[in-house]
């Protein structure tokens, strides 16, 4: 198919309505959040890196 | 409130709480994309984690060349593909669709499954941009540099999936006048 295009009908975007919006994210919604644990895990982490970062620098913050 | 940019010179500097504010700015920006891609909350959990992990070891010396969303959506999709090869899941949004359009209630959502099942008939491409637009609320400049395409590009793919769907009776309904 012939991604060539004759014109870009933005009305046709805008005139998708907000229920086709909400239906296509309803098809992708994760079921639960993300668990504590998981922000804990990532910001441990991250905590420990800039720890290192900031040795490297001379103690900078 | 700090811009990313802002946020991104913070923690470039050392500072972890910058990293912590960027974190929760996008953290479920980037698990529904991820949730999208692997079709599943494990998997999802997984990229989430490892997305973050990417992101930070570019600290320091990170610079922003776009948005942040257009750095973490590659890397989200790059990240996916890898846990699905990893184990041998060849989900993709289609699958992902099929499942999802089964009835999973007593009250089956016949305009959903309508939707999925005309989706599933878009090519890739078409789907991958309509997705990004309304799945993940990307503008059409952020799709276009996440996915290394010219604007013109990412506004053909989308007229072109717009049009399946307007076109189509199971869909037309979600066409305003």
């Amino acid at each position: 198919m012939t991604e060539r295009m004759e014109h870009f009908d933005e009305d046709l975007d805008l005139r998708a309505s907000a229920k086709l919006s909400a239906d296509l994210r309803a098809f992708f919604e994760p079921q639960r959040p993300v668990p504590p644990e998981v922000d804990r895990a990532v910001l441990d982490q991250a905590d420990r890196h800039f720890v290192a970062v900031r040795s490297s620098q001379g103690g900078r913050r | 409130m700090e811009s990313d940019q802002e946020l991104i010179e913070l923690a470039n500097q050392g500072n972890p709480d910058a990293f912590e504010t960027l974190y929760y700015r996008y953290r479920d920006w980037v698990y529904r994309l991820a949730w999208r891609f692997t079709g599943n909350r494990e998997d999802a959990l997984d990229v989430l984690q490892e997305t973050f992990a990417y992101l930070l070891g570019k600290f320091p010396g990170f610079e922003l060349t776009a948005s942040m969303r257009t750095f973490l959506y590659p890397a989200v999709r790059h990240l996916s593909a890898a846990i699905r090869a990893k184990k041998r899941q060849l989900t993709s949004d289609t699958e992902i669709l099929d499942e999802l359009a089964a009835p999973a209630s007593a009250e089956p959502d016949s305009r959903r499954s309508e939707l999925s099942a005309v989706l599933a008939v878009l090519p890739d491409e078409q789907r991958e941009v309509l997705l990004m637009r309304f799945v993940n609320t990307m503008s059409l400049h952020e799709i276009a540099i996440a996915l290394a395409i010219p604007v013109g590009t990412v506004k053909s793919r989308l007229h072109n999936a717009l049009r399946t769907l307007q076109g189509d009776r199971r869909t037309r309904d979600y066409f305003l006048e």
